[in-house]
């Protein structure tokens, strides 16, 4: 067998003190990842959207099959995740929906501001419509507070769903929301009728919208 | 006892060279791995800005969260090893942190990349990397880290690993299953690399021990061959000799020692050739020459019994060595006259007279077999007229064999000494010297001495 304790041998004293500071840098290091865990999970919790379909609404919702809406911050770099996931679903439930990435233009931002790069992801997803919403006037609307929060109406315009389709922030993989939604287009029915959001606040006001949340509390309204 | 003590020195040898190349390859690694971490970070920093610049709340933006942790997460888990691959390269301890750390980057990356599934792959890559080491032992730390990953994702996260939000229990086993398939492939080939290094090493001190044996030989031979007489002239006499060793050392000997009115002429032949043989060569030469110069008048007989015990002792006494020699020592006077003493073999004595061989044979015994050999000793005299020629050999010239086994032999050496006695005493020695080689076909097995010394006399030397 190998001989290996000679070259340890050969580095002299001090080992003891070594071996205290990599414990150290153990315990460091493990922190630092469970602060990153932390983060990544923790959700942002959104207000109550509307239960059925707004009125007053200027997007056209699909009478006939379920109208997926999905509200993004055009900078935000989690939402590539959403928008990866969102690319799945379509895959997934092959146009039984119709799907629409409402891309929010907040007041005092040029126009062209939300032709970002994943409004270009957005696009060339099939069967997904992508369209601006200027001043956030459909984000307020329909309560959004998230980039990456998604809705899902039924055909008779009632709220079948809302939340992220990401399992934690800007990463991608199946997760509960997508598994909810694609069952719900697809079965008419799922387990939960929500899941948390993970993203980019879409509102930099503080007041309505962006109040972040432990994910504890969110997951206790499955 | 030699072979034994040979072996170990050799093995010790091998693993002194295993030791040092394996260290080095350590340190190497250490230092490999070290700008791998940096490397790794930069790499981290740079997907972070580029993907993940800022995080942004409205139309307001701060430095997104990700840019801070492979900045400062990334230089935590790169600081310990890299300084440990730099201050204690090679150190046991210092594998095993790099071993974690590399995993803890894989899991890194795989959050700043969101998660895409290509960058799973640095999973295995870097299990693949660490084979670098050829230490079978890293992977237990590295696999430590990815099952407890698993593990406390299992416990809360299960779906960014498994996909899914409530996995079989057996779920967990089938990625165990993937990463210790690799490991056992890894483990096998890192334990075969060390065996292969230890292989290299053993055959490196095998070589350094036959390339060092090899010069000592080297040595001995120049030792044994500058010792030997160079220009033999004793007056009264044509002398010439010759000797041919089978190795680079020779048993065999032959020495021409000045005398008053003439000379002793010494021919013997050790047991057996090479180092030790040769030892015992030049032990009983310079014993022999020493005792000539210290009694020129002494007979040939006190001579050899002296020289025996010599030999006896240092060889029996101190050395605890077996070897033995046959030897002949001879007493030639100016005039003619010779006295021959030991137990070698039979001398021949070309007459001119007749142009016929004469073989002379004096019994006794060998040297160096027992501590006193005065009884065993006896002396023959004879005389040489004018231009008679007296040929001394070892048994490498009788005993050359050809393919068929057969020696050439004392009949034959005899008829040769005939058909050239007349010639100079260099060509005679050349010429029974290259007898014995033809017949044996160019194989030589033993050592191979002649010595060919014709009596001319001091008138007739001085007249020419």
């Amino acid at each position: 067998m190998l001989d290996l304790a000679a070259p340890a041998a050969r580095v002299g004293h001090g080992e003891r003190w070594w071996r205290l500071a990599i414990a150290l840098w153990a315990v460091a290091v493990v922190a630092g990842m469970a602060l990153l865990w932390r983060y990544k999970l923790t959700p942002v919790a959104p207000n109550d959207p509307p239960s059925r379909w707004p009125a007053d609404s200027t997007i056209e919702r699909d009478p006939e099959r379920p109208t997926l809406l999905m509200l993004v911050h055009p900078k935000c770099p989690c939402s590539r995740a959403s928008l990866a996931e969102l690319a799945r679903l379509m895959g997934d439930t092959a146009g039984r929906a119709k799907a629409i990435a409402l891309f929010v233009r907040p007041e005092g931002v040029p126009s062209g501001w939300e032709q970002s790069d994943t409004w270009q992801s957005a696009s060339r997803i099939p069967g997904v419509v992508v369209r601006a919403d200027d001043e956030e006037v459909e984000a307020h609307r329909f309560g959004a507070t998230v980039s990456g929060y998604t809705l899902l109406y039924g055909v008779d315009g009632r709220l079948l769903y809302h939340g992220g389709i990401t399992g934690a922030r800007g990463h991608e993989g199946d997760n509960s929301g997508l598994r909810r939604i694609v069952s719900l287009i697809r079965d008419g029915h799922a387990d939960a009728d929500r899941s948390p959001t993970f993203g980019c606040e879409l509102d930099d006001t503080g007041g309505a919208l962006g109040r972040r949340a432990d994910a504890e509390v969110v997951h206790t309204n499955h | 006892m030699q072979k034994s003590y040979t072996r170990t020195t050799e093995g010790k040898r091998a693993r002194e060279i295993f030791e040092e190349r394996y260290d080095a390859h350590l340190r190497r690694t250490d230092r490999l791995f070290a700008y791998l971490m940096l490397g790794q970070w930069a790499a981290a920093i740079l997907i972070a800005v580029v993907l993940s610049p800022y995080a942004w709340r409205g139309k307001t933006h701060v430095v997104h969260e990700h840019v801070y942790v492979a900045v400062v997460l990334g230089a935590l888990i790169s600081a310990m090893p890299v300084t440990l691959a730099f201050v204690r390269p090679g150190w046991v301890g210092t594998r095993m942190v790099i071993a974690c750390a590399q995993m803890l980057w894989s899991a890194l990356l795989i959050h700043l990349s969101g998660g895409r599934i290509e960058t799973h792959f640095h999973v295995f890559g870097s299990l693949a990397f660490l084979a670098f080491y050829r230490d079978w032992r890293v992977y237990v730390p590295a696999t430590v880290v990815v099952a407890a990953d698993h593990l406390l994702r299992q416990m809360y996260w299960p779906e960014s690993v498994y996909g899914i939000l409530a996995p079989e229990s057996w779920r967990f086993l089938e990625h165990a299953f993937w990463v210790v398939f690799e490991d056992v492939f890894l483990i096998l080939s890192c334990i075969q690399s060390v065996r292969e290094m230890r292989q290299n090493a053993a055959q490196q001190a095998h070589s350094e021990f036959t390339e060092r044996l090899e010069h000592e030989m080297q040595i001995a031979s120049n030792i044994q061959t500058a010792l030997l007489p160079r220009e033999i002239r004793v007056p009264g006499t044509e002398i010439a000799a010759k000797m041919v060793p089978a190795t680079e050392v020779g048993g065999d000997y032959y020495d021409v020692v000045h005398a008053d009115k003439g000379c002793f002429i010494g021919i013997g032949d050790v047991a057996g050739h090479g180092l030790k043989a040769g030892l015992m060569m030049l032990q009983a030469q310079s014993t022999i020459e020493a005792l000539v110069r210290g009694r020129p008048g002494a007979s040939p007989r006190d001579i050899l019994t002296d020289a025996n015990r010599v030999v006896f002792g240092s060889s029996r006494g101190r050395l605890g060595a077996h070897e033995h020699m046959t030897i002949s020592l001879v007493r030639y006077h100016d005039d003619g006259r010779f006295v021959m003493a030991g137990a070698h073999e039979e001398a021949l004595v070309w007459r001119a007279a007749t142009g016929r061989c004469e073989r002379l044979w004096v019994g006794g015994t060998w040297l160096g077999m027992v501590e006193d050999i005065t009884s065993e000793t006896v002396e023959k005299s004879f005389d040489l007229a004018e231009d008679d020629l007296l040929v001394l050999y070892t048994d490498g010239l009788t005993e050359a064999a050809n393919g068929a086994g057969e020696q050439l032999g004392l009949d034959r050496l005899s008829a040769a000494v005939e058909k050239v006695a007349r010639a100079p005493v260099e060509e005679v020695c050349d010429y029974l010297v290259a007898l014995a080689t033809k017949w044996a076909g160019g194989r030589q097995e033993d050592d191979l001495t002649v010595v060919v010394l014709r009596h001319v006399g001091l008138a007739r030397q001085a007249a020419a």
